[in-house]
């Protein structure tokens, strides 16, 4: 096992470097630059920024050389110097800036995967064992609804309903303006929209999930035998349905974590959360390619290892696999 | 011992137990999170819409772009318009610009030009403090235009083109020398020298006129460490909001902030001028736009801004508060290509301006976000030479002799969606008067070899800032201009010409000559030249025609706590506000 998790953890080092360099490919196919970016055409009448300036300006933040040579520069800089560049526009360490906004981050995204799970888990099951029920039609209709709609509006949606109608819930801001040290309470108060927004979706997919794999499993051989036994449906449900239904939720929950740090982006962006997304949201309209390669490594590094940690959670959770996986290995 | 096998269920508690506790932990901020509810305010004392936590006289203003707060070293020195008001709460210059944008002695006891307009000289008033109650002297004037023209320490865009008429700043900003400009003599305490290379009348406004005078017994300190210096060019760096650096002279001093998050500027007590009303200004910056509106109809904010027409009836509608609208100085225009054939007649030229009913556009195509604007600036009033009228147009177009099967192209770069419905509506009015137009849509390389092979006829383009009176003339259509040896420059200096052919063909000699006399004129005779120029290009034409220019609209609350007349809180966003800024307001 050890082996198998240090095989993928070597595995993850050129999966990033691949993305990365893909990203920043896309960055610099993208139309103009950072220089543009500071001194946009539409500008020109109002600064007048000369030729040699621009190249002065080009030459400061490293234009002057090929998109290739920045690359590999960036990439020594990484692997010799563990340093992800600087921030072009504030001119701080990226390295520093996501360590900062990070926590932020995690926190928010923990938070919501945590009750997307859960909340998710308890309606799919909900759903599925009261199959064409009024319950599991509401709930597959609300599903559906939660699926299809776009993050940003449910943020808007919540921010009108929970902030302005029942204003129940702070505007936004991870804390309140100008407390340095918040409360549990406070913290968990600013907390409540965001999380809310950011695990719908998650909540509707799991529940759809969990319905049809439960489904499917309550159809199995050995669910109508334990039934034949005469165990008790609780044990019945509990110990052999939600059991093997649970497998294809660990993989979901994983497939899901890309939409779901994607969707914190947003959600920081509306609920001003001073996380990665955000930050990267930014750097983003600015061509600030150190900062977004630097929160995809991040954010590319945490699905990669939440996929190595599905993976040994699933060998946990099924014997069978981990028995193969232990056979071949 | 028994060894324990690790079962599932343990794998299972051990999850849990984990990710609860780091939940706990990162919503927890360590012991200071333990401190008694009492200490701390309970979010629903402090949060609730009906009762926020006011302080007394502490105005709130929310807005939702951090570029807002203020970004690089423009503002010290932004060609004359400052993009960030809250610098101005704290730190002012040598002088203030009024509503009516003229110069006022501010920090400055008085300012004179040498005889030939080529250097003036600033004298400080003694007796002013820094908020460390340091005094204010010359030398922070010096030091404050010197972190301008320094690379490390100067915007980001470069060096003001009006700063490189002063002797050496060019070579300096360009790293051609270390020698420090010899046009930025320090004479003594309180006399502060500028050497320039070529006569300009204009030099005091253009180069200190829009300054915001750091102290510079702090920054010096800073500028002489050439690592640590790079850091002065961003307001939102560390070392900018660290509260020990922000001395400055204004009527209000920063204490503390938030990246992002928010900043707050309380009373400065050893503010020169009257006592300023509020006792403390925050500002909170939002994610989006709904998110600011929202905290304004719970009352969290005092004001808010947008330029954003959609948001304007939801703000108007929120009671106790007023709306009003203040011009943005951003301004859309056609830029006009004199080298066409079909297009070298001031009658067409006349008659495309009289085609286009600007109200129209900004209030049924533009949905109001703009307002129909006809002059280049200030001092421009009344240049308004071709008003709507599709009857004339037709009438010029029939005496120029345009070919109705003539096709022209209405060029733009923009791909936003108002453009996209507004060139449209712009070449439906052009076919009302007999013009066949299209609208064209280029960007990147594309755009670029179609501009310079000079197949532009209308290009639909924007600009931020509005060329100052003593350029104008001369900006006609952003031409390059070349020097003796042929190189090219961005901008007109003396011994430069337009480079004939490349771009849209008004160059006019007059106009040449009317800014090198306007350059150096005295302020009198200004006012002649400026008059001279506007009847000559009525007559003969411009390269462009402006078209609209963007609205802001500001709501603030009826009652805001300290404020005697809550219309002086129209604080907009640069000196060209017609109503108030923030300078006015916060000395009121």
């Amino acid at each position: 096992m050890i082996g198998y998790i240090f095989r993928r953890l070597i595995y993850i080092i050129p999966l990033l470097l691949l993305m990365t360099a893909i990203t920043f490919t896309m960055i610099e196919l993208a139309p103009g630059e950072f220089v543009d970016a500071l001194v946009p055409p539409d500008t020109a009448f109002g600064i007048r920024l000369e030729p040699e300036e621009r190249e002065r300006l080009r030459a400061r933040y490293g234009f002057d050389k090929p998109p290739y040579v920045r690359y590999f520069i960036w990439v020594k800089e990484l692997v010799v110097f563990q340093n992800l560049g600087t921030d072009l526009v504030t001119g701080a360490p990226v390295l520093t800036e996501l360590t900062q906004r990070w926590p932020m981050s995690l926190k928010l995204q923990g938070t919501a995967l945590v009750i997307y799970v859960a909340v998710g888990v308890m309606l799919g099951m909900a759903s599925a064992f009261r199959q064409y029920s009024a319950l599991d039609h509401v709930l597959t209709a609300f599903g559906l609804i939660w699926i299809s709609t776009p993050l940003f509006v449910f943020a808007i949606f919540l921010l009108y309903l929970f902030a302005l109608a029942l204003p129940i819930f702070p505007v936004g801001h991870e804390k309140p303006i100008g407390v340095e040290n918040p409360t549990i309470m406070q913290s968990i108060h600013h907390m409540v929209l965001p999380v809310a927004v950011l695990s719908l979706a998650g909540i509707a997919a799991t529940q759809r999930l969990m319905r049809a794999t439960i489904l499917e499993v309550l159809n199995a051989d050995y669910v109508r035998t334990s039934r034949a036994k005469g165990l008790r449906e609780r044990v019945v449900r509990f110990r052999h349905v939600l059991r093997n239904a649970s497998l294809p939720l660990v993989t979901g929950v994983v497939l899901g974590l890309p939409e779901l740090i994607g969707g914190s982006f947003i959600v920081e962006y509306v609920f001003s959360w001073p996380g990665v997304g955000s930050y990267s949201l930014n750097a983003a309209l600015h061509y600030n390619y150190p900062v977004l390669l630097g929160g995809l490594i991040l954010n590319g590094g945490l699905v990669l290892l939440a996929s190595l940690l599905a993976d040994i959670a699933i060998g946990w959770v099924d014997p069978r696999i981990r028995i193969t996986a232990g056979r071949q290995g | 011992m028994e060894r324990r096998r690790f079962s599932r269920r343990d794998f299972l508690r051990f999850t849990g137990v984990t990710t609860g506790g780091l939940l706990l932990a990162a919503c927890g901020t360590g012991p200071e999170a333990e401190a008694p509810a009492a200490e701390a305010p309970a979010a629903s004392e402090s949060e609730t819409a009906a009762e926020p936590a006011m302080e007394e006289n502490v105005l709130r203003w929310g807005h939702w772009d951090t570029g807002y707060i203020g970004k690089q070293f423009p503002w010290t020195m932004a060609g004359g318009v400052n993009h960030t008001p809250l610098v101005k709460m704290s730190h002012e210059g040598p002088f203030f610009r009024n509503a009516n944008l003229e110069l006022e002695l501010n920090l400055a006891e008085s300012a004179e030009y040498n005889d030939d307009f080529t250097g003036f000289t600033v004298k400080i008033r003694e007796g002013l403090q820094w908020s460390d109650g340091e005094p204010v002297t010359a030398q922070d004037v010096w030091g404050t235009t010197l972190m301008a023209i320094t690379p490390d320490t100067s915007a980001a865009k470069g060096v003001e083109s009006a700063l490189q008429l002063v002797k050496g700043v060019k070579d300096y900003w360009l790293g051609s020398t270390e020698d420090l400009p010899e046009g930025l003599i320090l004479e003594d305490d309180y006399t502060f020298r500028v050497e320039m290379l070529e006569p300009w009348s204009d030099a005091i406004w253009n180069i200190v006129g829009g300054q915001q005078t750091l102290p510079w017994h702090i920054y010096g300190k800073i500028f002489e460490d050439k690592e640590a210096r790079t850091a002065l060019r961003d307001f939102e760096t560390p070392i900018m909001l660290d509260p020990e650096l922000q001395v400055g002279t204004g009527p209000y001093i920063y204490e503390k902030g938030e990246k992002e998050v928010f900043m707050r500027y309380v009373k400065n007590p050893l503010y020169h001028g009257p006592e300023p009303q509020l006792d403390a200004v925050e500002f909170i910056t939002y994610g989006s736009a709904d998110a600011c509106l929202v905290a304004f109809e719970r009352g969290e904010v005092d004001v808010m801004a947008t330029n954003d027409a959609a948001y304007v009836p939801s703000m108007a509608a929120v009671a106790g508060t007023q709306t009003y609208d203040t011009p943005d100085y951003y301004v859309r225009m056609l830029r006009y290509n004199w080298n066409q054939p079909y297009l070298n007649d001031i009658r067409v030229f006349k008659a495309i301006d009289m085609a286009l009913d600007r109200s129209v556009l900004c209030a049924q195509v533009l949905d109001e976000a703009c307002i129909a604007w006809r002059q280049m600036g200030p001092g421009t009033e009344g240049f308004d030479h071709n008003p709507y009228n599709p009857e004339e147009s037709k009438r010029l177009l029939e005496e120029a002799g345009w070919d109705p099967n003539q096709e022209i192209d209405l060029l733009t770069d923009y791909t936003d969606p108002l453009t996209a419905e507004l060139l449209p509506a712009i070449a439906a009015m052009l076919g009302q008067v007999g013009i066949k137009a299209t609208p064209k849509v280029l960007q990147g390389p594309a755009l670029t070899e179609y501009y310079y092979t000079g197949n532009v006829d209308i290009w639909y383009d924007g600009s931020w800032g509005i060329p100052s009176v003593t350029v104008w003339p001369g900006q006609y259509d952003d031409p390059i201009w070349v020097d003796a040896d042929g190189n090219e420059y961005g901008e007109y200096a003396e011994g430069r010409t337009p480079k004939a052919g490349n771009l849209m063909g008004f160059h006019p000699d007059w106009a040449q000559e009317a800014l090198e006399e306007y350059r150096a004129a005295t302020p009198e005779r200004k006012s002649e030249l400026l008059k001279l120029i506007q009847e000559r290009t009525a007559n003969e034409g411009t390269s462009w025609m402006t078209l609209a220019r963007y609205n802001r609209w500001i709501s603030h609350k009826d009652d805001i706590a300290g404020v005697d007349n809550p219309d002086t809180v129209l604080w907009n966003f640069d000196v060209f506000c017609t109503k108030s800024n923030a300078w006015t307001w916060s000395r009121a």
